[in-house]
């Protein structure tokens, strides 16, 4: 959910919307803002899925650190969608395991 | 190609470094692995507490745009979303550029890499919506989206209070505040503000579980005794969607490893941190630590560490001898005022635990 | 703690662990002390290839290929899982002088017992090569394993068959006493204390001259850096061990330095986890186990010449670990005339892995019945004189 106003920040500042595809759904996000806050924006909560038992995984740092936020971006596994800034027409992916294709 | 000194991270004690060093006259190379300045300056929207000289009043992303005015206006030479990926011998620094890899030569390295936030384990902690606070914090207030609707804050330090009430500004309900330790963490004027707005801190309670199938979707809190061991039958479950974590930070120290500087470890501090004298020079002769890889302390701090490390550096490239220690000086003693009282007499102790065992 | 023994084994490496391993399985009452921790020199620093297609024809290949066999079922044995793939391994070729050369190599294994064979279109088999590759050696008999996992394997095994292993303790002296003219080992001498015992197994790699010393003794084993890179984890990309055949040069020619004095050789596996591990350098630089620019830029550059593909794959780690050389990049294992109950098994350099299991074993049984179940003559010190 955007913050839409704010008491301190105040509105939302105006950027250029742009769409981008997630597992297929065309989603509307910011240009230039991380593509894991355009996500969360659209309510989606799980970014990636664990090598081993599948387990799901999502944001947890935020500013590049942990790694837990991957997903395949354009074909790319293991992209940091917490510091990766979405640009138009971006194809992500929910990313299983280390990015096999299945 | 070559700096006198090199600036790794430009938060508030790398920014702050690079502007003294510069003013004196170092030629400086202040880099960054992000796309902006200001480390996790531009998140605080609170106002800063101290003293004029520490920017009291300002909230701290003004801060961020003055010291980053500050910084253009001495034409510093700035390197963003550059990553250093090590520290070789005679300090060469290997950068990690858009464009590819380079390397750096420099006379001094003052590092100035910040911590990152702890977690703690329980069952569930691995799903979607738990997260760091501060993470939250970068979410809500230069993202400008809300990681959930009802949140549970677990821990009661000055981060967990400051973040909770930025959380409620956002929009966002906090469900409660939990707090492992008989008593409250942080200032008492931060606590204040969020039992205002109804927020029930629970001290000696901590989480016991997320609940949830792919994202968090309850939490069980659970009383804890004196040695901080769950009570069974104390069990309390809310529904929120997202648990954040505000149980303190590390100092991120790598590079510092990789220099072959010589650590300590001082869990008020954060954990291991570079043992370093009073002008914030490591046991590697020419490398300068500051800010909380210095050991985790406030933003008002690693500023005055950084003014300190920045002055040191560039003193001893021969640059303003007499001016330098008047200048030090008159640092050392307001950051000794910022570690008086309750809060700040651990960490002024463990501070003179490292001077002890650091080079003169 | 213990103060007697019947073997004491100094290194808590591959070598080391093996032996204590094979030593314990022989009902051999087993001490084996490291000044570190388990893995922490040389074994823990390495990449996991037991590459055959690297040894010399003859002795050094047939102690290869038994070691090989020894691997196939390592894990059962030790019930431990050693992440062991028998994954195959490529030379690449990329000049028609080096295919010249490989071919001479592989006629001269052949006729040692290596299932070997070349290859025109490696592409084939690993999509990820250059063009510009000009053909292969190919053998299904090249296999992988992750070192720490052998380590702690042996380790396991060891203490489960009675061994006992005490780390974070150093070697301080070695006592010895003179029975009818001969010196004889007599006790181990750590800072928490005497041991005694007939029988000292010098398996400390790099620092095996250190401890030879104390006996009075000369090992010619120097260490030779070499860097090595991570990548994230990827998904299947690489099936074989794949090396160039610089590398081979360098193993082939021990003294051969290559550019720079880095003695880069191109190495590359992916491990069970995804990574890859990219090597590596062979440089004489003392004891430094840093890495350096250099070192982990011309890594990059060769990488990207094997397999351009790769250019957008990030680096997240580099390490370096001293392998211990010797003037014929062969091992020096044996008794050691002079000193009577004076083992040495070190100095692998870049074979400590592939070789761990049959020195462990071969080791042990000379400990046992006097003599191996193959002759280890051709590896003793006596050959450097």
């Amino acid at each position: 959910m955007r913050i839409k106003s704010h008491p301190i920040l105040g509105d939302i500042p105006k950027r250029k919307l742009v769409k981008i595809e997630v597992d297929g759904r065309t989603i509307e996000a910011f240009e230039g803002e991380p593509i894991a806050a355009a996500l969360l924006a659209a309510g989606i909560k799980v970014f990636r899925r664990t090598v081993k038992r599948r387990e799901p995984r999502g944001l947890f740092c935020t500013i590049g650190q942990c790694t837990d936020c991957m997903m395949t971006v354009n074909g790319m596994p293991n992209v940091r969608t917490c510091i990766t800034p979405v640009e138009e027409g971006m194809e992500i992916s929910t990313q299983i395991g280390r990015g096999e294709r299945s | 190609m070559d700096a006198e000194v090199a600036v790794v991270g430009a938060g508030p004690a790398g920014l702050s470094a690079s502007i003294e060093a510069a003013r004196l006259g170092a030629k400086i190379v202040l880099i960054d692995e992000n796309g902006k300045p200001g480390g996790q300056l531009f998140k605080q929207i609170h106002k800063f507490f101290g003293s004029m000289e520490h920017l009291a009043g300002l909230r701290g992303y003004d801060i961020g745009n003055k010291l980053w005015q500050r910084a253009m206006e001495l034409k510093i030479n700035v390197m963003l979303n550059t990553t250093v990926f090590g520290i070789f011998g005679d300090k060469t620094l290997g950068l990690l550029t858009t464009m590819g890899s380079e390397i750096l030569r420099a006379q001094r390295i003052i590092l100035a890499t910040g911590g990152s936030e702890n977690t703690i384990a329980f069952p569930g902690w691995t799903l979607p919506g738990v997260m760091g606070a501060g993470a939250a914090q970068t979410l809500i207030n230069v993202h400008r989206v809300l990681p959930g609707k009802r949140i549970l804050m677990v821990g009661s330090g000055n981060v967990g209070l400051i973040v909770s009430y930025q959380l409620l500004q956002a929009g966002a309900e906090v469900v409660a505040l939990v707090e492992a330790a008989p008593k409250i963490g942080g200032y008492r004027v931060h606590a204040a503000k969020i039992q205002r707005a109804g927020v029930p801190i629970m001290v000696s309670h901590t989480v016991k579980r997320a609940h949830g199938r792919d994202y968090v979707e309850a939490a069980t809190i659970v009383r804890v005794d004196d040695d901080l061991k769950m009570i069974p039958g104390t069990e309390k479950t809310f529904d929120v969607d997202t648990i954040c974590l505000a149980v303190g930070l590390t100092p991120l120290s790598e590079l510092a490893w990789m220099s072959g500087c010589k650590f300590i470890f001082v869990p008020t501090l954060g954990g291991h941190v570079p043992i370093h004298n009073e002008d914030l020079e490591t046991t590697v002769e020419g490398i300068y630590v500051a800010g909380d890889i210095a050991g985790i302390e406030e933003a008002s701090i690693a500023m005055e560490e950084g003014r300190l490390a920045g002055i040191a550096a560039a003193e001893s490239l021969g640059y303003a001898r007499e001016e330098a220690t008047k200048l030090k000086k008159e640092i050392k003693e307001r950051v000794q005022q910022l570690r008086r009282g309750p809060f700040g007499e651990d960490r002024y102790l463990a501070k003179q635990r490292i001077m002890k065992v650091a080079p003169r | 703690m213990v103060n007697k023994a019947d073997a004491v084994v100094i290194g808590g490496g591959v070598i080391g662990n093996s032996i204590a391993y094979y030593l314990a399985k022989y009902g051999v009452d087993t001490l084996l002390i490291e000044r570190k921790d388990l893995a922490a020199g040389t074994s823990g620093a390495c990449d996991g290839f037991i590459f055959l297609q690297s040894k010399k024809p003859g002795f050094d290949l047939r102690l290869a290929l038994e070691s090989t066999r020894l691997y196939e079922n390592l894990a059962d044995e030790l019930s431990y899982d050693i992440e062991y793939r028998k994954c195959g391994g490529m030379i690449l070729i990329e000049t028609e002088e080096q295919l010249k050369a490989i071919i001479e190599l592989v006629d001269g294994q052949r006729k040692t017992g290596l299932d070997v064979k070349l290859m025109r279109i490696p592409q084939e088999l690993e999509p990820i090569l250059s063009g510009h590759i000009i053909g292969a050696t190919h053998s299904p008999l090249d296999a992988q394993v992750n070192p720490f996992k052998v380590v702690l394997g042996f380790a396991q095994g060891a203490k489960r068959k009675g061994a006992q292993i005490l780390t974070h303790m150093e070697v301080q002296a070695i006592r010895t006493r003179t029975v009818r003219g001969e010196l004889k080992v007599d006790s181990v001498i750590t800072e928490r204390g005497e041991i005694k015992t007939n029988t000292v197994i010098n398996a400390a790699g790099v620092h095996a001259p250190v401890i030879a010393k104390m006996v009075g003794l000369d090992l010619p084993i120097i260490p030779r850096r070499g860097q090595v890179l991570v990548t994230e984890p990827l998904p299947d990309l690489v099936t074989s061990l794949l090396v160039d055949a610089e590398y081979i040069t360098l193993k082939l020619a021990p003294d051969h330095r290559g550019t720079d004095g880095l003695g880069l050789g191109f190495t590359l596996e992916q491990t069970a986890s995804g990574n890859l591990l990219i090597g590596s350098t062979r440089e004489f630089v003392g004891y430094d186990r840093r890495t350096t620019y250099h070192g982990i830029k011309a890594i990059t550059q060769n990488v990207l010449r094997i397999a351009p593909a790769l250019k957008e794959v990030n680096i997240i780690r580099s390490f370096a670990g001293l392998r211990p050389y010797t003037p014929d990049g062969l091992p020096i294992l044996g008794k050691l005339r002079g000193v009577e109950g004076f083992i040495v098994a070190a100095g692998h350099e870049g074979d400590g892995i592939a070789l761990a299991p049959i020195t462990g074993k071969l080791i042990a049984e000379l400990v046992v019945k006097g003599k191996p179940s193959i002759s280890l003559d051709e590896f003793g010190l006596e050959r450097f004189k």
